[in-house]
This record gives structure tokens, C-alpha cells and sequence, in this order.
């Protein structure tokens, strides 16, 4: 029996993709200014240390244990027959501003817009035909600081914990 | 000696990752550079003797340009362990540079060898 597996590293950058796909609010490669991301990329920030610029900046990476499987059979032939898998993908985001509280509201501001993007694509289709759904149901889990020695500062950060559930067979 | 640029905008932004049509820091980076410029010249202008400088010379002092205004950058955006990486490259390098302008004919690597008659003698006890 052959069986496909998920592939995490196309949903994360089926969640990039996403995210640059509206160019109207949220990315643009080529920004004069600072109101949308300039760079969303999918992978862990080198070194694993998502404080670097240019901001504001995405990196679309993975929670430390971050895929919980169930394995479905049929218990008359102990056939295997498909695995839920239960993932956390993280969407770092990393924003400056001119003082502590500019730099809040606009990693809020950006929040925001990030939080209601990923839910219009809950099935992390292709963005702009809605083919290929990689997933059943995605959704975000929680939103966390980036860093607690960042409260107050120009810089601001947040995680948004995206849940997806995909099945495979 | 003439105010010198050795800031190039597009070599920087490749340095940090900033896309080339990118422009939202350009400002920024401009100030950066001036600044880094007016250093430079500082500290070479007492050094240069003839203009222009080398093609090989001119291209350090571009590298000490993209290490300095990286190292603002990078310090601005408190990674100061980066930041603190491009600034012992920028020093190196400037102090690179400063070392090649003060070479003189003792720290020559290039040497004229002149082939001339040579005249000898016999020895006193040969005679």
C-alpha cells in the first residue's frame, strides 16, 4: 500500500503564499513605506532569532512538537486506512515603530489583518483560484507575545499558533 | 582630497536581504551612508598621497562601506550581535586599507631586480 504524507514544509509556504497574496493590505515587496510586511518568508529566522530587519517581517515556521497523529484501521483486517494529523504551524511577526506604544498598535493592527487572511483560507487553498486545499480546517490557535523583554519597546512582536488538520492516506 | 562615495545603496540592501525595489528605508540607509562616507574619508584622507586610489583599493573601501552601514542598520534594529560582527569587519578593513596606503619601500612586496656587470677581483691569495 502506498500512502502520501503531509508535506509541512508546501503548507507553510502555501501559508506564505497566502499572506502575499493581498498585496491591498498586508505585503508588498516593493513598499515606499512601512504599512504593510516587506518580507514574508517561510522557514525559522536564522539563528532562530526572529528580531532582524527589515521590518515588519513574517517567518512562517513550526511549534517544537508540532504534528500529533491518529491512526485510523479497520479492526476486522487491521488495514491500515488513513492518519489525522494535528499540526501547529507559527506565524512570527515582527513589526517597529517610532516608541513602545506606535510599535503595539501596529503589531495589533497587523494581527488583525494576518488573523482574518488565514481564516478566509481555513482549507490553505491556493489563494487565488481556491484549488489544492491542503488542508481539512485550519485555524489559529492563540496569539502570543514574541518576547516579553519587548514590551514597551519600538519593536514589537507577535506568534499566532495556526492549527491545521489534515488527513492523509 | 575630494569627498568620496563609497557607499553603494543596491550593494547594501543585497547585504541586509532588502528587495532592490524595496525602497521603504532608503532614507535611512542614504543617512547611513553619508555618515559612513565622511568616516572613511576621515580616515584614509591623511594616507593618500596620489588619486585616484586603485581599483583593488576603491573596492575595499566600498566592502568597509557596506560593513558600516550594515552595522548601524543592524544596531538600530538591536541585533547587536550582528551588529557588532559588521563593525570589527568594518574596522578591519579600513585598518586594511590604511596599511596598504603606508607601505613604503621597506614594506614592498614588488621589488626591481636591475641586472648589472659585475666586476670582481681575484683573490689575494689566488695571485
Amino acid at each position: 500500500m502506498t500512502v502520501t504524507e503531509v508535506d509541512y514544509w508546501k503548507m507553510k509556504e502555501r501559508i506564505r503564499d497566502i499572506l502575499q497574496d493581498d498585496t491591498s493590505n498586508l505585503y508588498n515587496a516593493t513598499a515606499s513605506d512601512k504599512t504593510k510586511f516587506r518580507k514574508v518568508e517561510a522557514g525559522a529566522p536564522d539563528l532562530n532569532k526572529p528580531i532582524q530587519g527589515p521590518f515588519p517581517r513574517i517567518f512562517i515556521t513550526n511549534d517544537d512538537r508540532f504534528d500529533k497523529m491518529t491512526e485510523r484501521a479497520v479492526i476486522q483486517t487491521r488495514n491500515h486506512k488513513a492518519t489525522e494529523h494535528r499540526m501547529i504551524f507559527k506565524i512570527i511577526l515582527v513589526c517597529d515603530g517610532k516608541n513602545g506604544p506606535d510599535a503595539e498598535e501596529k503589531i495589533d493592527d497587523f494581527t488583525k489583518i494576518v488573523l482574518e487572511k488565514i481564516k478566509n483560507h481555513n482549507d490553505l487553498s491556493v489563494p487565488t483560484n481556491n484549488t489544492d486545499p491542503l488542508a481539512d480546517l485550519s485555524f489559529p490557535e492563540s496569539v502570543d507575545i514574541l518576547n516579553r523583554e519587548l514590551i514597551g519597546d519600538k519593536i514589537a512582536g507577535r506568534v499566532i499558533k495556526l492549527r491545521v488538520i489534515a488527513t492523509t492516506g | 582630497m575630494a569627498d568620496s562615495s563609497w557607499y553603494v545603496k543596491n550593494d547594501v540592501k543585497e547585504e541586509l536581504e532588502i528587495a532592490t525595489g524595496d525602497s521603504a528605508e532608503d532614507t535611512l540607509l542614504d543617512n547611513y551612508g553619508a555618515r559612513v562616507d565622511r568616516y572613511i574619508d576621515n580616515e584614509i584622507s591623511p594616507h593618500i598621497t596620489t588619486l585616484p586610489v586603485t581599483t583593488s583599493l576603491s573596492a575595499v573601501l566600498k566592502d568597509a562601506a557596506i560593513a558600516g552601514v550594515a552595522a548601524k542598520y543592524r544596531r538600530k534594529n538591536k541585533e547587536f550581535d550582528t551588529a557588532n560582527t559588521y563593525q570589527e569587519e568594518f574596522d578591519k578593513l579600513i585598518a586594511s586599507a590604511i596599511k596598504r596606503l603606508r607601505r613604503d619601500s621597506e614594506t614592498q612586496s614588488l621589488r626591481v631586480t636591475v641586472t648589472r656587470p659585475y666586476a670582481s677581483e681575484p683573490l689575494a691569495s689566488d695571485s
